[in-house]
């Protein structure tokens, strides 16, 4: 059966019942209830039309259907479970961990399996070839580019950074590079999150590189976007960057401490602390505050 | 209600020209050529799986075809160009442009955007007083299919009308409406970011109303809001309006007034808006813990 169908048929479904309506109530005047209860099950495929007619009767825009808001709020957490685990380093966790919802979607199988093969690279089960080679062929057979864009950009990012900690420097760059000009028709918070970040882990390889004056360039073209997108994902991040290069560049100029102290205050302001403390460790002589 | 094959088919034709495919090359295995043909007419409507297909082999989402990502774009043309007119009070061209665009097919969004541009600009000209243009907008807003058809547009209209209120000084009636609004389901990213504008407005509305209490509270929920989504559009102004509240409560703790003071000038430092950078340089001065060159 086709995923897409039968997430449309759960969301109409779930809709349907949180009014308390039947589906005779549903589908009068739009189509039989013999109709409607195989479209629910994910057996029938809507027509386009149709699918329009049933969200207006339930006062909501045709895309809820195929956004599948339940899937996503599932997603999100099972993402936040795994981030946190592999925060922590439990990577036998996240190797065994099992969805408790029930629910197998194809996103969330796609999830699962990239922190599957990152798992296994961390706990030496993969060499780091092997990784990258996987990773590429998640993103390549599952079509994902289109259809989960920042998950896409996620898989990329992680080889880059394999790249990076395995001293291919100049293939991690060109990864980098090829990302910040990968461009989608279509965006959303997510997917501007994970560009946003990319050029962050830019800047901070050329610095790594030595490559300052474009690591200079690179934080600077993400605090534009930040500003530009009104989003505080990886401002406090790129300011710190733009920090660390002016300190190599120039020393203990203004500009240094004030980059420092604007992203000391921002990670304090969005309760990141963990960062916030470490520059306050790290840069203290640039804090002209406590 | 325009039906959103002919949208969808419209935008299967445009992506399949732009990529230079014949029909014939998109169809394949998929369906029949004469059938991908009404497709794009909008003359049959599709099943969402053969849909999905096509999307999938032109390499484009299903969310960006029922999106109507092209009449998304032609909005926001609109609302620019209108925005830029009516802030530089050129009322005018505002009546006239949109009088034109009506008289074109337009979808529901830019109809909705049309009505409410022409509405506020004939009450900028003071061809219509507030109070009827307040009876004008409701009228618009209320008609049923509008919140969920048009969410943004609904919410838009609200506020300007909670805008007329509060500028009149009708802070109940103002208040009203920004509680309402609070209270309803914000289910897309956009709509989020929205209601954090409407927390501040709410705020702001409150400290001129005086209810202190009431307004620290929602300004506590717009920073709590603005840190978990990341948003930065608001959080300097709502660290600001948070100090402005506590000195009014007569917050005894000092430090931390000056920390929300601190705090807000560099969020505006950060993200280059300077002339509010300018502000609490001007008017707060002596509360902010350091400052920049």
């Amino acid at each position: 059966m086709n995923q897409l169908n039968i997430s449309i048929g759960n969301e109409i479904k779930r809709i349907r019942q949180e009014r308390n309506w039947t589906q005779a109530e549903l589908c009068q005047g739009i189509c039989s209830q013999a109709e409607i209860s195989k479209i629910e099950n994910g057996r029938n495929s809507p027509t386009v039309d149709l699918l329009q007619q049933l969200a207006e009767r339930l006062e909501i825009p045709v895309s809820f259907l195929l956004e599948n808001r339940k899937q996503q709020e599932s997603i999100k957490k099972i993402d936040h479970t795994l981030l946190q685990l592999t925060r922590e380093g439990n990577y036998e966790q996240i190797l065994s961990y099992d969805i408790t919802t029930g629910d197998r979607f194809h996103e969330t199988t796609l999830l699962l399996e990239y922190y599957r093969i990152i798992s296994e690279y961390r706990i030496d089960n993969y060499d780091y070839r092997t990784t990258s080679v996987q990773l590429s062929r998640l993103i390549e057979h599952n079509d994902i580019k289109y259809n989960y864009p920042d998950l896409y950009l996620r898989a990329k990012m992680a080889i880059a950074i394999l790249y990076a900690e395995n001293q291919e420097y100049r293939q991690a760059e060109k990864l980098y590079k090829e990302l910040e000009e990968t461009h989608f028709e279509f965006s959303n918070e997510k997917v501007i999150e994970q560009q946003l970040k990319i050029i962050y882990n830019h800047a901070k390889l050329l610095f790594k590189m030595g490559n300052f004056e474009e690591s200079l360039t690179t934080a600077l073209k993400g605090i534009h976007s930040s500003v530009l997108l009104s989003n505080a994902s990886y401002i406090a991040h790129l300011y710190y960057q733009k920090g660390e290069v002016l300190e190599v560049l120039n020393g203990d100029g203004e500009e240094t401490s004030q980059s420092y102290v604007i992203a000391y205050e921002l990670f304090k302001a969005f309760h990141m602390t963990r960062y916030a403390n470490t520059v306050k460790e790290v840069k203290r002589k640039f804090l002209f505050t406590e | 209600m325009i039906p959103l094959s002919n949208s969808i088919g419209n935008q299967l034709r445009r992506i399949r020209l732009e990529q230079q495919l014949t029909q014939k090359e998109v169809c394949q295995n998929i369906c029949s050529q004469a059938e991908l043909s009404k497709i794009e007419q909008g003359k049959v409507s599709a099943t969402i799986e053969t849909i999905q297909k096509i999307a999938n082999r032109l390499n484009v989402s299903m969310l960006q075809l029922f999106e109507e990502d092209a009449q998304a774009v032609l909005f926001q043309e609109y609302d620019q160009g209108w925005t830029q007119l009516f802030r530089n009070q050129k009322f005018d061209a505002v009546i006239n442009s949109v009088k034109e665009t009506l008289s074109t097919p337009i979808n529901i969004n830019v109809y909705l955007l049309a009505k409410y541009f022409e509405l506020i600009a004939l009450e900028g000209k003071k061809r219509l007083d507030y109070r009827s243009c307040i009876s004008e907008l409701s009228f618009l807003a209320d008609q049923e299919e509008v919140w969920y058809e048009s969410p943004l547009m609904y919410i838009r209209i609200k506020l300007a009308i909670a805008n007329y209120y509060y500028l009149n000084h009708q802070f109940v009636h103002s208040r009203k409406i920004y509680e309402a609004l609070l209270v309803m389901d914000y289910n897309t990213e956009e709509l989020k970011n929205l209601r954090i504008k409407i927390l501040y407005n709410h705020a702001q509305q409150l400290f001129f109303q005086e209810d202190y209490r009431e307004g620290m509270k929602v300004t506590e929920i717009g920073i709590s809001e603005s840190i978990e989504r990341k948003n930065s559009s608001f959080l300097g102004h709502f660290f600001y309006q948070r100090a402005n509240f506590k000195e009014k409560l007569e917050f005894d703790e000092i430090k931390k007034i000056k920390e929300d003071y601190t705090l807000s000038y560099t969020l505006f430092t950060a993200f280059n808006l300077e002339r509010y950078v300018e502000i609490v340089e001007k008017g707060r001065n002596d509360y902010l813990l350091f400052k920049f060159l």
